[in-house]
């Protein structure tokens, strides 16, 4: 190594001749200066910087608290579906003779009658007090109103109503979700407790319950989603994909009200 | 009494009441409608009332606010579907225990919400930010207002129970 000039050059290099350098310089500065113009000029959005700078914040993979409850909840919502689309796929040819001869034998199992004769089942269907049939169904129904209800805020501040209310502060309202859910998955078991080989037999029924599976993996999700965009990472990247999963969200319990009000009137 | 059952013999006596009456269909999209019509006005009245009573703390009252227009929404389609109600059946609601509490507690609501604006607490809680805590008269006025719409999904869930309608 040698130090000529404030330059550094190596030994046995040929040395470099200072007109030569210069000029080369000169070329180098004109490549750079082009290359920075190109791009300048090719600037990428503020959302590929956004994204970059997200994927460089993200942690590695901790895991966070409860993600792997929630992920074994998405999992069985969705094998639970998957199972009662198999069983719509299977039971749709033979739906309509079954609704037009009411062929409840051939349909059901002797489980269903076994469940239907127990002894919580004849009490919800015979007791005359507000806590038997009437009752549950009305919790039933203040269920549906607090998880449909808490869905659709999440739902209407992801498509842009309301945008005062953080990603953050949005999220304690999946509890009161999950709280609805569970009211209405412990209340719907009794009513179906109670009139199980009738329910069963009703292929609106199954229908009612898949959407529900599919509705609540929609919300399981979104909350993901939402827990992640919380926690630092740019929430412009998923915006998009919870817009739709807001627009999924929405007409899934729609539909699954639809349902849940046809099965009451088709049997 | 008897003006009433006048007003609803004449009721079903319309070309309305046998439209919502005599085709299944309508009915059914009626009660659908007015079962989404619930979630929404009671999914967006809720969450101002939780988050006046403390249970939600984490936006600002202001950002909770803009759901309110929401949830008029939701009570429009419920007065229209529930007109349609009454008006395809008027005499099985007229005497029908269940549906004067259903809307005794509607009115009783609604002027909840009146004396709220009227009193001036809804502009005193307006600009309170996240984590704030709502004066005591702000949480009476969410209590009451939760207590009277889950009120009017129970007496609505009874119409058929303590009365005699479907």
């Amino acid at each position: 190594m040698t130090l000529k000039d404030g330059r550094i050059g190596v030994k046995g290099s040929p040395q470099p001749q200072s007109r030569e350098s210069e000029s080369e310089d000169a070329i180098d500065r004109a490549i750079d200066e082009t290359i920075r113009r190109y791009f300048m000029r090719h600037e990428p959005s503020p959302r590929v910087y956004a994204r970059a700078i997200s994927a460089a914040q993200q942690p590695s993979a901790p895991g966070r608290d409860g993600s792997a409850l929630r992920s074994w909840i998405v999992a069985a919502a969705s094998a639970t579906a998957a199972l009662l689309l198999v069983n719509i796929a299977i039971h749709s040819f033979g739906v309509v003779a079954a609704l037009a001869a009411s062929d409840i034998d051939g349909r059901t199992g002797p489980i269903l009658f076994w469940l239907s004769s127990t002894g919580l089942a004849r009490w919800i269907n015979e007791s005359e007090t507000i806590f038997g049939y009437s009752g549950i169904l009305f919790l039933h129904t203040f269920g549906l109103a607090v998880a449909v209800g808490a869905s659709v805020v999440v739902d209407l501040r992801m498509l842009g109503a309301a945008s005062r209310i953080s990603v953050a502060a949005l999220l304690p309202v999946f509890r009161f979700m999950w709280f609805g859910f569970i009211v209405n998955a412990l209340s719907g078991a009794m009513l179906f407790a109670a009139d199980a080989p009738r329910k069963a037999a009703n292929p609106l029924f199954e229908f009612k319950l898949a959407l529900i599976a599919v509705g609540v993996v929609v919300m399981a999700l979104m909350e993901r989603r939402l827990l992640q965009a919380a926690s630092g990472a740019a929430l412009a990247a998923s915006e998009r994909r919870l817009t739709r999963l807001a627009i999924a969200s929405l007409v899934i319990w729609a539909a699954a009200i639809v349902a849940g009000r046809l099965v009451a009137y088709t049997f | 009494m008897e003006s009433t059952h006048a007003f609803a013999i004449w009721l079903k006596s319309t070309d309305l009441s046998w439209l919502v009456t005599h085709h299944g269909w309508v009915w059914a999209t009626c009660e659908a409608l007015h079962f989404i019509g619930m979630s929404i006005l009671f999914g967006c009245i809720g969450a101002l009332d939780v988050r006046m009573l403390g249970w939600w703390k984490s936006p600002p009252v202001a950002g909770v606010n803009a759901l309110v227009r929401w949830g008029v929404l939701g009570l429009l389609i419920n007065l229209v579907t529930g007109a349609l109600f009454f008006v395809g059946e008027p005499l099985q609601y007229v005497d029908n225990p269940a549906f004067r509490l259903k809307m005794l507690f509607i009115v009783l609501a609604g002027w909840n919400v009146l004396l709220f604006y009227v009193t001036g607490v809804a502009d005193r809680i307006e600009s309170l930010e996240p984590d704030d805590d709502t004066p005591f008269s702000a949480k009476v006025f969410a209590g009451t207002s939760l207590f009277l719409w889950v009120g009017v999904i129970f007496f609505g869930r009874m119409l058929p129970y303590l009365g005699n309608s479907f």
